[in-house]
């Protein structure tokens, strides 16, 4: 019964909006309240709420041909929302070799913290060809679990 | 837990008081403590309800985090970077309780005017990064940190996704909630609650051993750091007086009960 931890595991999707070599996955999940109109809109940049975990468990890639979907960080990836360009690191590389389906649980979550609000990550794609990956990743937001 | 001390297993596995035990309400700012008899409970076996979005009304204006203040988009959804007051705080879903308008009830479901009844309500908000504030009552801030009002405003003063409280007769009491998520978000909240028939111990033997843990109990914190006058007015109200003053290491029995007659109501 202890409350003082809050977990929220949610799938997003990330879809490409149109074919291409390379882009950014746009992500949606169900608790998002999507109308087609700024800002109510589904999101490249994933912001990690203030002083929260976000533990990425899983990912799933399905294309139709041979593709690379990265996962970044960024320590003010909220800029992003003020016209701003965050800078870019690259946490995870996970490689489809042919056009089908790659599905990986990680036995160790890849765990990025928020300390000041600002930090965030996003999902890329690139590929020899031009595609338009759906890629489908399981967060967990965890607030309030504090090491000792 | 954060509210809510079990002193001898009076809580049972919903985090709810038992039948026949004791609970206290202590209320920090005074350290005074209000004991009640649990003689049952209205709701058995039906503790948990599902109340459906957060009573966010479409068009109510919001507060953004970065300055971009925004409106609720449609019924139930938290704006991204905002936070936002229900008015009223927490109506009943209509097709759960058909109250009639304009009244208290309407406004807060778990209002109600009689000393010999409480309400424990656990509130377990969805998603549950949602920043959760309660006020007592509706927009008196209550959470301090070493005398600074703090708030979901703030970077402190709040807790994501749960509140756990008391509700005593003849108040309402306000939430204030934030979503600090770069996307609006679609709320939902499951409310775990007790309706306790209960009785105001005034039996000073049996609120000293209370008290002083020789007596099992449910022991609640009241989440407020001051004592609003509309809160102070209700417990004069319905209970003849403000509670009984903890008694602390060092005084005697005798003399804690000299100060408790004191605070109980004359006559």
């Amino acid at each position: 019964m202890g409350m003082s931890v809050a977990r929220e595991l949610k799938t997003f999707s990330g879809f490409a909006t149109a074919a291409a070599t390379t882009g950014t996955l746009y992500l949606y999940t169900s608790d998002m309240y999507v109308t087609g109109s700024t800002p109510y809109v589904p999101i490249p940049v994933l912001v990690i709420p203030y002083g929260m975990k976000a533990k990425i468990w899983g990912i799933r890639i399905a294309s139709t041909a041979a593709v690379t979907v990265q996962v970044q960080f960024s320590p003010n990836a909220s800029s992003y929302y003020s016209g701003g360009t965050p800078s870019w690191a690259t946490l995870d590389t996970e490689n489809l070799a042919s056009p089908g389906e790659l599905a990986i649980e990680f036995r160790r979550p890849i765990v990025v913290t928020s300390k000041y609000g600002t930090e965030g990550l996003q999902f890329v794609f690139a590929s020899a060809s031009s595609v338009q990956p759906n890629i489908a990743v399981d967060i967990e937001f965890v607030w309030g679990e504090v090491e000792e | 837990m954060p509210f809510v001390y079990d002193y001898g297993k009076a809580l049972d596995e919903l985090g709810l008081v038992k039948d026949n035990y004791y609970m206290v309400v202590y209320i920090p700012p005074t350290n005074k403590a209000f004991v009640f008899w649990v003689k049952g409970r209205v709701n058995s076996g039906y503790e948990v309800f599902h109340y459906g979005p957060l009573p966010l009304v479409s068009g109510l204006q919001c507060t953004g985090y970065t300055g971009n203040n925004l409106t609720v988009p449609a019924t139930g959804v938290l704006p991204p970077a905002n936070y936002c007051s229900p008015t009223p705080p927490l109506p009943p879903p209509p097709q759960l309780m058909p109250v009639p308008t304009n009244t208290n009830q309407a406004n807060f479901m778990f209002y109600f005017d009689s000393a010999d009844k409480l309400f424990q309500v656990r509130m377990f908000i969805k998603p549950r990064w949602v920043r959760a504030e309660l006020q007592v009552p509706p927009g008196v801030e209550q959470v301090q940190i070493n005398g600074y009002y703090e708030g979901v405003s703030k970077p402190g003063g709040w807790a994501r996704g749960y509140l756990d409280f008391i509700v005593f007769p003849g108040l309402t009491y306000g939430f204030v909630f934030g979503n600090d998520m770069v996307f609006g978000v679609l709320t939902g909240l499951d409310i775990i609650y007790g309706e306790y028939n209960v009785s105001l111990v005034t039996d000073l033997d049996v609120v000293y051993n209370v008290l002083t843990h020789q007596l099992p109990s449910a022991w609640f914190v009241f989440p407020v750091t001051h004592v609003d006058t509309t809160v102070n007015n209700e417990w004069v109200e319905y209970y003849g007086f403000t509670g009984f003053t903890v008694p602390q290491p060092g005084v005697s029995r005798s003399q804690w009960e000299a100060t408790a007659r004191g605070e109980l109501p004359r006559g």
